[in-house]
Order: C-alpha cells, then structure tokens, then sequence
C-alpha cells in the first residue's frame, strides 16, 4: 500500500490550498474565509466529511449538515473525502482565526491515486515509516466516529472499504433480478405445513 | 339569489380548503399517509437498486426455505396478511435489508454466521418490524427530501393518483442512502429488536437465542463485512442490552435443520 504524505507550514496564510488527484482528474481546492472555509471538488463528485472543534460534518447538496455527537475538540479540523470505490483522500488542516495555517496531508490508496498539491511545490513522497502519529490518531478516532458512537477501535481500512464497496448508491437498478425475485413462489398450503412442523418439534 | 350566493360560497370554501391542503402540503411536506400501492412502488425501487448491488444469490432451496421462515412468523406480526417476498444476496457483507412494501433480504454472509433457525426467524421478525412500522418510509418523511418533489408529492396527493415512477426512484435513492450510509433512527432500530423478538416468540421460536446472533455480532464488528452493519446501526452490544430485559418462554430453535437446509 503507498501512503503519501505532505506536511507543510505556509509561511503565511494562503487563501487557497489546492490538491489534484493526478490520474483521476480530480482537484480538490479548500478557500479560506476567514473563520470559515470552503472546499471544492472539481472534477468528481463524492462524499465529504469534516471534523471542526466538536462537530463532524457532510457535504450533502451543498450544505454542511452535522452527523455525530462530539467525542474530542481540536483547533484543527480533518477533511475526509471518499471519492468512489477504493479511493479516498484525507487531510488534516490547520486554522485560526486568520484562515488556513497549514496542513497534513495523506491519501491511503486502494487503486492508483497519487496526490499533488499545485499551488505550491509538488508533494514529496514519504516513506509510511514517517507517518505523522497525530495523524494516524486522528484518521482513527474520525473513522469510529462514522462508523458508530460506541466503536473506539474500528480499524480505518474496514471503515473505507465498508465506505467504497458497500455503498455504490449509483449503481443501476436491476430489475431482471428483481423480476426473479418476484417469481419465488411459496403456496400459503406450504406455510401452514411449514407451521405445523415447526410447532411438532 | 340566495342560493347562488351560498353555492358560490361553498364553492369558494372548496377551493380555499384546497388550495390551503396543497400550501400545507409543500410547506410542511408530506404529511399524509403513503397508500399500500405507494409502498410498493417505492420497495421495488429499492430493491431493484439493492439488486444493482449485490447479486442475487440463486440457490432455490435456500431461497424457499429463507420465505417458509419468514412468511411463517410474519403470521405472528401485527400485519399478518401483508404480502412478503425474501431473498437471499450474494455478498459477505453481514447484514439484513427491508424495503416498504415487503421485500426483505438477507446476506449470504448473514447467513453463514448464524447457527439456528430460531436466530434466522428473530432476524426475519426483525427486518418484518422495520415494514410494519414503516420505518423507512418514516424516515424519508422525517428527512423532508423531496426538494421540487415535496411540490410534486402535494400535487399528487391532492389528486390522489399514487407518486410515479420518476418520484419513486428518488425516494429509492434516498433511502437507499438511509439503509447503507446514514441508517435509520436508533430509537427505530431497537424498537425492531423488540418488536421482532416478540413476533418470533409468539410464533414459537426461542428469541433468546437473537441474543448470542448479538455476541457473535459483538466479536466480528472489526471485520470488513461489518463495515455497513455497525456505521447504520446501534453496537451489538447495545442491543443486547435493551434485550436482555424481554422474556420469551418459546423454546424451538433448530440448529440442526437450519444446518441441513442451508448447507452452510
């Protein structure tokens, strides 16, 4: 599995911070307005999902709607996108009051994603020995935050893999199947004899 | 004269009255009941999406047995002439769908987990309980996520003429986001347990034993097929602990005809 990482500091706060999944043609920009952000995924539609202070967050029709009590504050917030089967991204970013300060960046891959940030200079691979500790907490603690109040140690993998192969909401339809499944028959006379046994044992 | 002034103000009365139904109807969103055919339409939907999915697993010996399980207990639930067809899915994904209208699967994966017919007819009760009490339909409701289709519902609930395809798919898709991403409410989940734990004991089997499906559910959830089941459900552990409190005197549980009939 290749990890790559990104950790940088902005020397000053920039307004923008945009990533490109290379390959996929995706870009992910995350604009800064002052207290509040913004993100952007061009290119791809997926599910997004934001920790800030005591919240946990989805993007859904344009609006953040919240979707799990707090378990932990943070003057950061994480960033998780799962973009479609095996891929996902995730980042941490740091804030303040001024904006966007800096990030953590990582994308676990399941397929063949490789991440650049163009705003600034290219992403640096980095061995998976070196991953940010902090990160690795963070990226656990939010994955059992989606995945159930009481869950504290689903690992990060089950919770994307659950992510990415069960919920393939835009597959279509197939009504053949259901048209078979409408077909199976069991006669009311079948029932009862079935009752009967059940109630002989 | 008179009479002309009180027809149209009947009339008038009328229209208002009508007019009032429909500005409730959009505003509020959808308040009235779905009819029996609505059900339907929106359960084919999603059904046919879950079968979009997951394969349908085509073993007709299992299938038939998986509907005299549940086709018999539903008897003992509080709708016990409502139509219901069972099905299994192909996946190792460990879980049990409902859709409104009476569809309800199960998952290979389910199934290879479970060591008794009495734990196979709980689930079934189970999943029977989310239809009797309309949770999912509930749920759409609840979310309020008709957007222009809150319109459309008004519309067609003023006229009475069912919702339309087009209006069933993008309920289909939102409560297909309900079953495999969001879930349903925990309070709907627990009342499912409950209700479908009295249904298989009053149908004969020994609901105690949808308690250990709970602890085998409790030691697996870090596996990958869990994923789906723990994110949109209370924790096994929690479950059990709301259950425990029942009591079930029936005592069927068949462990070895379960065996034999599915040749899991």
């Amino acid at each position: 599995m290749l990890i790559l990482i990104l950790f940088s500091l902005f020397p000053k706060y920039p307004s923008e911070i945009i990533f490109s999944v290379l390959e996929k043609n995706i870009e992910i920009k995350i604009i800064s307005e002052g207290e509040k952000f913004r993100i952007e995924v061009l290119g791809k539609s997926g599910e997004i999902y934001y920790k800030e202070k005591d919240k946990i967050m989805v993007l859904q029709d344009n609006n953040w709607k919240e979707i799990k009590s707090p378990l932990y504050n943070e003057n950061n917030f994480f960033l998780c996108l799962f973009l479609e089967k095996n891929e996902n991204f995730q980042s941490e970013i740091e804030k303040d009051e001024n904006g966007l300060k800096g990030a953590v960046i990582s994308s676990k891959e399941w397929g063949k994603v490789n991440l650049k940030r163009i705003k600034f200079n290219k992403l640096e691979e980095i061995p998976e020995g070196i991953f940010p500790k902090k990160s690795k907490l963070n990226l656990s603690k939010f994955k059992s935050l989606l995945m159930g109040e009481d869950e504290k140690e689903v690992s990060a993998t089950a919770g994307a893999r659950g992510v990415g192969e069960e919920e393939n909401l835009e597959a279509e339809p197939n009504y053949n199947a259901l048209k078979e499944v409408e077909k199976i028959t069991v006669s009311k006379e079948e029932v009862e004899e079935f009752a009967k046994e059940v109630k002989s044992k | 004269m008179k009479k002309i002034i009180i027809t149209i103000l009947i009339f008038s009365l009328y229209s208002f009255a009508q007019d009032w139904k429909k500005i409730g109807s959009i505003f509020g969103g959808f308040n009235r009941e779905f009819t029996e055919e609505e059900e339907k339409e929106i359960g084919r939907e999603i059904a046919a999406k879950l079968l979009g999915i997951y394969k349908l697993y085509k073993n007709d010996e299992m299938t038939k047995y998986i509907n005299l399980v549940g086709k018999y207990v539903a008897l003992s639930s509080p709708e016990p002439k409502r139509e219901y067809i069972f099905a299994i899915l192909d996946t190792d994904t460990i879980n049990a769908y409902s859709c409104p209208g009476g569809y309800i699967f199960v998952t290979l994966g389910l199934l290879k987990i479970l060591s008794s017919e009495a734990e196979l007819a709980t689930i079934l009760s189970h999943e029977i309980a989310h239809i009797t009490e309309k949770h999912i339909l509930k749920e759409i409701k609840r979310a309020n996520i008709l957007g222009e289709g809150t319109e459309i519902l008004a519309e067609k609930s003023i006229g009475g003429k069912g919702i339309g395809k087009d209006l069933a798919k993008k309920l289909s898709k939102k409560a297909m986001e309900t079953l495999l991403k969001k879930g349903l409410a925990k309070k709907d989940e627990y009342k499912a347990d409950e209700i479908g734990f009295e249904i298989s004991c009053k149908a004969g089997y020994s609901s105690k034993e949808y308690l250990e499906f709970l602890k085998k559910l409790e030691k697996i959830t870090k596996e990958p097929g869990m994923a789906v089941l723990i994110k949109t459900h209370p924790t096994p552990e929690n479950r059990f602990k709301e259950l425990i409190k029942k009591d079930c005197s029936s005592d069927i549980i068949l462990k070895e005809r379960f065996k034999e009939r599915t040749n899991l």
